[in-house]
């Protein structure tokens, strides 16, 4: 008991980290790196998140935009509340407090010999860049992958340069599409099922990876099974409110699923039964 | 005048049946135009329809001050053009190809007499199109919902 409730204190303690740099993505999303003062938190993995905490504000899950390689940690934060303002508004030096990593993440050494396809809604490919990373890093462990962005406006794609340099390597297809056309965007303008409509998919084994909002999530999933996608090759990633980020508090609960352990990354099987479910 | 196999590539005809199929190819001719092409012009007559076999077409709308900005790219194995299926026969909207684009033009005087005498034909011919307008609706909708954007 003593030492459960020890575990316990030290997952739900902040350790220090110092902001060393952020980076401006969009008009509301930046890129920020820590960096421990001390000792760091266990290496995170694609698809899992820290709790931060801003202080005097309060905390947020936020997914890994990089898998981190060395001590420093890496995060892509979209301003929406007071949480994630007051944590995209840090200047380098300032200090957070971060917890985890927490949560199941993408099962993408699964999905090796086979063709994938990334589905990725606005600030929805943070928690996808990571994975790109990998493929590129072991390209000749996967067969054709398709990542497609769907955004408001090309104002909102976050990463916009490192999308780019995927599109010209040639090692994966890159299709973007957004809701609106604003001036100077030469590429395509359409709903992100649409783009996705136009990927041929003939591997009965493909693996889907999604990340958006939730009612993008929806129809995507959708498409992709009517398009002969197996359920639990389809995986997304769930986001609901959370506490504590190891499944006591009850704030994520979604269903008989704690999304803080049992996700946030999901597969359609699981997902998909309570993804719609008004009351949930 | 194109050959039926030809038509049956394009994901709109697939699986298109007789006698359907050889009226479309014998109101059909191959085409191709450069980038930056106006294809439609909003209000002016409707006279066909272009099945994209390669490239891209913006459906869009010229906006004052802000120039030509587009709806919808439409691209391989998609259509442009239903407006002259029904009166008044007039575009609703522009349109512009934003790459090189190929297709097939169907035209709209050859074809309606084919469809307006054999409601089979006429009714299989807009069950197609019906499709498509769902798909485009559809797609409308999801974009009203505005899904990336705050909800406060
Ligand atoms: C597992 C997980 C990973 C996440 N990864 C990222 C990430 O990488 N980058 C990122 O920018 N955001 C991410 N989020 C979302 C982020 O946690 C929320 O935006 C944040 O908690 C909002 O807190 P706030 O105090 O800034 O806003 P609040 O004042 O709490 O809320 C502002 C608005 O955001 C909505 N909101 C609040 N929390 C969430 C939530 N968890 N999910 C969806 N909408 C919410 C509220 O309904 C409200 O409309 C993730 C969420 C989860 C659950």
């Amino acid at each position: 008991m003593a030492i459960m409730s020890e575990t316990l204190t030290s997952a739900m303690t902040p350790v220090m980290h110092r902001v060393i740099s952020n980076v401006s993505e969009t008009a509301d999303t930046a890129t920020l790196t820590f960096e421990p003062l001390n000792d760091g938190l266990p290496k995170g993995e694609w698809g899992q998140f820290n709790m931060i905490w801003a202080e005097g504000i309060g905390e947020a899950p936020i997914s890994f935009s990089r898998v981190p390689v060395d001590n420093t940690v890496v995060h892509t934060i979209r301003a929406v509340g007071s949480v994630t303002k007051a944590l995209c508004a840090l200047r380098p030096g300032e200090y957070v407090g971060l917890r985890g990593p927490f949560g199941a993440g993408w099962p993408i050494q699964a999905a090796r010999g086979h063709d994938i396809v990334l589905v990725a809604g606005g600030i929805g490919l943070a928690p996808l860049r990571p994975v790109v990373h990998e493929i590129l890093e072991n390209r000749e462990d996967y067969d054709k992958v398709t990542l497609v962005i769907g955004a408001r406006t090309a104002h909102d794609i976050p990463f916009l340069d490192e999308v780019h340099r995927w599109r010209t390597g040639g090692l994966l297809k890159v299709r973007i599409t957004v809701d609106q056309d604003c001036s100077h965007w030469n590429g395509n303008v359409g709903i992100v099922t649409n783009e996705l409509h136009r990927v041929v998919i003939d591997d009965p084994g493909s693996v889907a990876m999604i990340c958006g909002p939730e009612i993008m999530m929806r129809f995507v999933c959708k498409q992709l099974e009517d398009s002969g996608f197996a359920r639990d090759n389809i995986l997304v990633t769930m986001e609901r409110n959370m506490r504590c980020g190891l499944g006591l508090c009850g704030h994520c609960q979604l269903g008989a699923k704690f999304i803080c352990t049992d996700g946030p990354v999901m597969n359609w099987v699981d997902a998909g039964p309570l993804i719609g479910v008004r009351e949930l | 005048m194109i050959d039926e196999s030809l038509l049956l590539k394009h994901r709109f005809f697939r699986d298109i049946g007789e006698p359907l199929l050889g009226y479309i190819a014998g109101c059909a001719e191959q085409v191709s135009y450069p980038a930056d092409t106006q294809l439609l012009a909003q209000g002016q007559p409707a006279h066909s329809m272009l099945a994209i076999e390669h490239g891209k077409v913006g459906v869009g709308i010229h906006v004052p001050q802000r120039g030509f900005v587009t709806i919808e790219t439409v691209q391989a194995g998609e259509i442009v053009g239903w407006s002259w299926l029904f009166p008044p026969y007039e575009w609703s909207f522009d349109a512009i190809t934003t790459t090189d684009v190929s297709g097939i033009l169907v035209h709209a005087q050859c074809i309606r007499p084919h469809l307006n005498d054999d409601p089979a034909v006429g009714l299989e011919f807009v069950e197609r199109i019906s499709k498509v307008m769902q798909d485009r609706l559809h797609s409308a909708r999801l974009r009203l919902l505005d899904m990336y954007g705050d909800h406060e």
